[in-house]
């Protein structure tokens, strides 16, 4: 048998041809990824985590980052998951539409989501003026981090959650209410343990882009220590004077984005 | 005692059904579209027609009129679907449970143990549906409805995704188990062997309409139109005109021959339709000219098809032909032995039978 399955739907490689084209993919994902990936943390040299750890700017960075990028999730979780139930669920004018702004800000540059924000919660902004004068000014607060993060990285959760909601049979629901069941009931017993894994993966993915925001946030909330400076803003300001602190923080991360990869791959298949 | 009374406009046809069901199987039977689903849905509460009225033992369930729509998890129907839809994350225990949520653990315990027996799956309670087969899934998902004590069973295909001798078991078992809950029960086929197999009365739904709501020996050889005559697959129809009407019988003009026919209430000069079944088509050994017998006429054999067990023999007639436009007139339908013993082949010209009682009668409607 020249052909063989594996146990994916996948054909064994037995062609010359065949083994061109893997050969080529390998050398380009380790030529581009790879290798820049080992470069970092080869130099950042074996002692990269006790290395300027104790700078109090990398300290502050990180709790930031974990605290943003963590209150991000939740909160994109709690709103999320209603919208995504209901845009997977219901059929009404205007899904369509609505369902593409939501996808939009997963692929506008996120420079330009920090201007958006800043022309609408900024001291003169479109919401900000009127808010303003009763003493609540977002711009270059925690919040704003937090805002940003939410405006790049919450759609990651709700598409994920709206294609988990999706899957669930909906004669499973319908089943549900005959047995006497109701909607809310069902949504906790049948939709949420079957959409569990989808909705998991969704929120990694959001914590992981919230982890990495780097435009929207130092334009919307600017680069404070300790206030708004998240890691990725870090490693940006220590590049300028201290190269070891950024290889440092850049190394942190890429640990970081890697557990969680493994994580989500651990429990998505 | 289900009373129901569906209006709904569709993108293909409008749903226009009335129906009153007993403790009683009552089997939907139709093609594909005809609202056979959605007049289950309906009843659960899972679709709301634009018009109508349903009362389940004098319950109001829907009634568009006064403004009542109770949701599907205040109706009490057992609802049981083609595709297995046991939840994929509860083990057979705790589907069967499932309604029983906030009961004493030892009445949920119990009555899982009865039903199970009751389907015979006793020891069950610790499988996942993935463990199952098609038939025990089925078997869970019965267990599970009658659980919560409904008042109507609603069975939408049930068995179309089985195997043949598990489908025959589980029809077997699910008309002891419908004997025993005394409750009504709308079972959705499009298997008519299963129709007939299962029904107190078969319902034949086309388009959206009821053309038949009769037990199944009625359906079978009387049916109501020449569409519910097709759907049953009463292959040999015809149209005519009556020449003479008495209380012994009819005799009809059906344009080649002459027919009798047994007694219908029509009149002298009316246009009928009338269908003959094709096992109920005599093939005679040998024709007495002298005493020919009613209905009698030659066909000459123009193919032979087996299922293996019958024999379906496709002849057109010797004189003038029934239907000049088809490529054979009249399709009869012998088992294994009279086939045997007969020995019929193409080509060969028979006499043939049409008894007078075996063909039925209708009014001419206007559908092709």
């Amino acid at each position: 048998m020249p052909l063989s399955q594996n146990r994916q739907t996948g054909i064994k490689v037995s062609s010359l041809s065949g083994w061109l084209i893997v050969t080529a993919a390998f050398l380009f994902i380790t030529l581009l990824l790879i290798v820049p990936l080992a470069a970092l943390l080869w130099r950042s040299g074996p002692g990269w985590l006790s290395n300027s750890w104790q700078a109090p700017a990398v300290a502050a960075a990180l709790r930031l980052s974990l605290f943003t990028a963590t209150l991000t999730t939740l909160i994109s979780m709690l709103a999320g998951t209603p919208i995504a139930w209901v845009l997977a669920r219901y059929r009404f004018w205007g899904l369509g539409l609505l369902d593409t702004v939501i996808d939009l800000p997963m692929v506008l540059p996120p420079a330009v989501a920090g201007v958006a924000l800043l022309v609408t919660f900024g001291r003169s902004g479109l919401v900000g003026q009127y808010t303003a004068p009763l003493g609540i000014e977002l711009p270059f607060t925690t919040a704003a981090v937090v805002i940003a993060q939410i405006f790049v990285a919450a759609p990651f959760y709700i598409r994920a959650a709206k294609s988990g909601f999706a899957g669930v049979d909906i004669h499973l629901e319908q089943i549900s209410a005959t047995l006497g069941e109701s909607t809310l009931g069902t949504f906790w017993r049948v939709t949420l343990p079957l959409a569990r894994k989808a909705l998991i993966g969704g929120a990694i993915l959001t914590w992981a882009r919230s982890l990495g925001e780097f435009g929207a946030t130092i334009l919307f909330a600017g680069n404070l220590t300790g206030r708004t400076q998240t890691m990725p803003l870090a490693i940006y300001t220590a590049l300028q004077s201290d190269i070891n602190t950024a290889l440092t923080l850049a190394s942190m991360l890429l640990v970081t984005s890697l557990t969680l990869l493994i994580l989500l791959r651990a429990i998505t298949h | 005692m289900l009373n129901l009374d569906l209006r709904h406009r569709l993108k293909n046809f409008e749903l226009n059904i009335s129906l009153t069901a007993e403790a009683e199987l009552v089997v939907i039977f139709g093609p594909s579209g005809a609202g056979k689903s959605l007049t289950l849905q309906a009843i659960a509460g899972l679709f709301t027609a634009a018009q109508g009225r349903i009362t389940l033992n004098g319950q109001t369930l829907f009634d568009r009129a006064k403004n009542v729509n109770l949701p599907p998890q205040q109706r009490r129907t057992g609802y049981v679907m083609q595709d297995y839809t046991l939840f994929p994350h509860l083990s057979v225990g705790h589907d069967i449970a499932y309604s029983l949520r906030g009961r004493p653990k030892t009445e949920i315990r119990q009555t899982v143990t009865d039903m199970l027996t009751l389907v015979r799956l006793p020891g069950y309670e610790n499988q996942r549906p993935n463990q199952l087969s098609g038939g025990q899934k089925q078997r869970v998902a019965l267990a599970r409805a009658l659980v919560t004590r409904p008042q109507i069973l609603l069975l939408d295909e049930p068995f179309s995704a089985l195997d043949g001798p598990t489908r025959a078991e589980l029809r077997q078992e699910l008309r002891q188990l419908q004997a025993q809950v005394k409750i009504p029960a709308l079972m959705v086929t499009h298997d008519l062997a299963e129709a007939n197999l299962l029904a107190n009365r078969i319902a034949i739904f086309q388009a959206g309409k009821l053309l038949q709501l009769a037990p199944p020996a009625e359906v079978m050889r009387r049916p109501a139109n020449l569409a519910v005559a097709r759907l049953t697959n009463t292959q040999n129809c015809f149209k005519g005109t009556v020449l003479t009407a008495s209380s012994q019988g009819l005799t009809v003009d059906i344009g080649p021959l002459t027919i009798e026919t047994g007694p219908y209430p029509f009149t002298a000069g009316q246009a009928v339709q009338g269908c003959i079944r094709p096992e109920q088509i005599l093939m005679l050994r040998q024709l007495d000219p002298r005493q020919p017998g009613p209905n009698t006429v030659q066909g000459r054999i123009v193919s032979i098809i087996t299922d293996g067990l019958s024999f379906t023999l496709r002849l057109i007639l010797t004189g003038t032909r029934l239907h000049p436009d088809r490529e054979f007139d009249l399709t009869v339908t012998l088992p294994l032995h009279v086939f045997e013993s007969l020995g019929p082949q193409q080509g060969q010209i028979w006499p043939i039978s049409l008894k007078p009682n075996a063909i039925h009668l209708m009014a001419k409607t206007d559908q092709p």
